[in-house]
């Protein structure tokens, strides 16, 4: 497990809670500072002294004070961090769970977790240290989809035609056919076939005649 | 002198011939005839002068109104007019400024009588003035312009007179032969009988034998149209011819013929020219030397007469030069006086309607933020205070349920980061279309799909930032609405764009309602309005719920 641990937090209430969770997963070397910059210096001189942090668990944004902080957000803080020391591991603990957060978070940054503060935030940091631990990245569930490849829920005009024929009561191998017929592609039937299955999923719909009846109240057909 | 006067009532015969340019109807018939009797008449009772000022009045009235005609009429009367009271150079200028602007008239080629009449009239002036130059070039104008058989015959009249008065005999009679021809077989007409009197005057100075058949004929025709200066003339003609021949028998004879017309005629200036032919003839030396010296110092008289009004003609115009520049330079001192009021006015108004708009802007931003604190304010209050108030009664009322607490504490928590979500600022990202996706991932869940249709077929670079994140927010609502109340499963929005015009399709299969209550979907329709887009509605009981946003 994690040797040496900093939380990065400005409310302490939280902080208790982050640092329950440490205590549960026997870690007892850890560290609390409340404004990135701080992190920043601490883990720098750790790692000069020969004992350097291996992993950083952090908010996001930070209560503004009297004091210009070269670090001005967590993102910043967590790449200028990546940077410097590509062995840290980084969970960053938010209350943001915008996708686009997450991504720039994750992928520019090089954060190893997302973790959303809320009702199961602190089950999920516990899980989430432990996958860190193992190598893997982690997120909460609630943000699951944010870094898959985008899911396709675009429906294009071939979708419509299929729908059409389909409305007019043709089965998949007669769409096949017509679609030969007008020198359409994708035209083979298994083509067709997967992409029933895809308006099934974006409209979900249980079937075809389902799907039919749910693209003519919306008013795709 | 005689032939002064006959050149001068000649001259109005030509003008009355060369002015069929009617008389103006601006002011009365009878008050303009006054005036122009007392120009082209001289002696009743309206003076010379009053129809000088009249036709100068009249004139500066007519350039007003443009009346290229009229104004010509004008100067040729004043030119008239000048002369006759023996202000030559106020003539001159008339004229000229009559001829000048003729010069200018777009249709000068009507005008040929009136050019004709004006250059005859100032050949006239020069002829008082002795310029003799100067007076033969204006009548070969005047001729130019002559149309006319009877006004050239009495141009080229004219023309002989001046050489006459120079003493240029030889070329007088060229011309008063080539008029003569001119007249052709009209032969027995006063224009001939005048024609042959000036004839013979001058062959009887040149000694041509012709000399005295001519000034008979003359005189014979004269008498039978009773013309009494005419005859006068003849008779004078007659006298002076005898008298150079040494006949003073005759000449005496014709000369008191010539003294009893004059008296029939009753004109002092008659009579007087009548009178100094017997002083010429008179026998004593001394007499004749007497006529000879008045006769010199009148004409020197005349000539420093001349050439000082010239000079106070002059100054005058000087003077009144300088008083129109004064006059231009005040006109233009107001003019720019009048440019810098409306300037000023100009400013101030624009000034004022700025800081109007600016005013107006700045309440409505501030009704604008009024009314976002008061929507959160009251969104707060329903959503998140409502809820604090009854837990606390929960957990006044039972303490033990811990997971329902915590629960109720999630649902609250989760309310309070809605409400932030959906009013903190968007960062419009590069990919708006994948951020619109992202927005929408949020509302998906197992119950309910949502589809897109050509969301990346829009050209979101091209969009306005405040567009973009308007239509943002309006899905957000829209979503937000749909979650809350639809119990929707499928959501297609379907995007469509015309030039810079973005249309949203919303559609969802949901329970729909009756559009009584915007429920919640106001302050979409506020924000659409405010870039001047439409949103429309269109929901029943179980038929899902429509909208169509064009911005």
């Amino acid at each position: 497990m994690f040797k040496k641990v900093l939380v990065s937090e400005d409310l302490g209430s939280i902080s208790n809670g982050v640092i329950s969770v440490l205590e549960a997963l026997h870690i007892d070397n850890f560290q609390q500072v409340q404004y990135c910059d701080d992190a920043y210096l601490k883990i720098k001189q750790a790692s000069q002294n020969g004992q350097p942090f291996d992993l950083l668990i952090t908010d996001l944004s930070f209560k503004a004070d009297h004091r210009p902080q070269k670090f001005a957000s967590g993102e910043i803080l967590i790449k200028a961090l990546k940077q410097e020391f590509p062995t840290l591991k980084i969970i960053a603990y938010s209350i943001e769970d915008r996708p686009q957060k997450v991504r720039t978070v994750m992928l520019d940054s090089g954060a190893n977790a997302f973790v959303c503060k809320g009702r199961n935030g602190l089950k999920e940091l516990d899980e989430a240290i432990v996958t860190v631990f193992n190598g893997q990245i982690f997120l909460s569930s609630q943000i699951g989809n944010a870094l898959r490849e985008k899911s396709n829920t675009e429906i294009d005009d071939y979708d419509i035609e299929i729908m059409q024929l389909l409305a007019k009561g043709m089965s998949q191998e007669e769409i096949s056919q017509n679609l030969k017929n007008l020198n359409k592609t994708p035209n083979s039937l298994s083509a067709i076939e997967k992409r029933i299955v895809k308006l099934r999923n974006n409209l979900n719909a249980k079937n075809a005649i389902h799907l039919i009846s749910i693209a003519k109240d919306l008013g795709l057909i | 002198m005689k032939n002064l006067l006959f050149s001068f009532l000649f001259f109005c015969l030509l003008f009355l011939l060369g002015s069929s340019s009617s008389l103006h109807a601006q002011v009365h018939r009878d008050t303009i005839y006054k005036y122009y009797k007392s120009i082209v008449h001289p002696g009743g009772e309206t003076t010379i002068w009053d129809g000088i000022t009249f036709y100068t009045l009249k004139k500066e009235k007519d350039l007003n109104d443009h009346d290229t005609l009229s104004i010509i009429q004008d100067l040729r009367l004043i030119a008239i007019g000048q002369l006759n009271i023996g202000n030559i150079y106020d003539s001159e200028s008339a004229v000229v400024e009559a001829i000048s602007i003729i010069d200018h008239y777009s249709k000068k080629d009507t005008l040929m009588d009136g050019q004709k009449g004006l250059y005859n009239q100032l050949g006239n002036i020069y002829r008082d003035t002795k310029n003799y130059r100067k007076a033969i070039e204006a009548f070969d104008l005047s001729l130019q312009f002559s149309k006319k058989l009877a006004d050239s015959i009495i141009i080229i009249n004219n023309k002989a007179n001046i050489y006459k008065d120079w003493g240029q005999y030889q070329k007088a009679n060229e011309q008063l032969d080539f008029a003569y021809q001119k007249i052709g077989r009209d032969t027995n007409s006063v224009r001939s009988a005048m024609i042959l009197d000036n004839l013979g005057f001058v062959q009887s100075k040149l000694g041509n034998p012709e000399a005295l058949v001519n000034l008979k004929k003359a005189l014979s025709i004269r008498k039978k149209y009773n013309d009494l200066e005419g005859s006068y003339s003849s008779n004078k003609h007659l006298a002076l011819y005898y008298f150079d021949r040494n006949d003073t028998i005759k000449a005496t004879e014709y000369a008191t013929k010539a003294y009893e017309i004059a008296n029939t005629i009753k004109s002092i200036t008659f009579i007087e020219d009548a009178l100094s032919l017997f002083v010429i003839m008179n026998e004593d030396e001394k007499i004749v030397q007497f006529k000879h010296i008045t006769d010199s110092i009148a004409n020197a008289k005349q000539l420093a007469e001349n050439k000082n009004a010239f000079i106070k003609y002059n100054v005058a115009n000087e003077k009144k030069k300088t008083a129109e520049a004064l006059l231009e330079s005040e006109k233009e001192q107001n003019q720019k006086l009048i440019l810098l009021i409306i300037a000023i006015i100009i400013s101030l108004t624009s000034t004022f309607i700025y800081f109007n708009l600016r005013i107006k802007h700045k309440k409505d931003k501030i009704i604008q933020v009024q009314n976002t604190e008061s929507r959160i304010s009251k969104k707060v209050h329903d959503e998140v205070a409502n809820d604090v108030y009854q837990l606390m009664a929960k957990v006044q009322g039972s303490v033990n349920e811990k997971e329902a607490l915590l629960d109720d504490l999630e649902k609250i928590y989760n309310k309070t980061r809605d409400i932030s979500k959906e009013n903190s600022a968007i960062e419009i990202e590069e990919d708006f279309s994948a951020q619109l996706n992202d927005l929408l991932l949020n509302y998906k869940n197992d119950k309910v799909t949502i589809a897109t249709r050509n969301i990346s077929k829009i050209d979101w670079k091209h969009i306005s930032e405040i567009k973009k994140s308007t239509i943002y927010r309006v899905l957000q609502e829209l979503m937000t609405n749909m979650k809350k109340h639809s119990n929707a499963s499928a959501v297609v929005l379907s995007f469509q764009q015309n030039n810079k015009k973005i249309s949203i399709e919303y559609s969802d299969n949901g329970k729909g309602s009756e559009l009584k209550n915007k429920n919640g979907l106001q302050n979409a329709e506020n924000r659409i309005q405010t870039l001047n887009g439409t949103i429309i509605f269109d929901s029943k009981p179980n038929k899902g719920f429509k909208a169509k946003i064009i911005v």
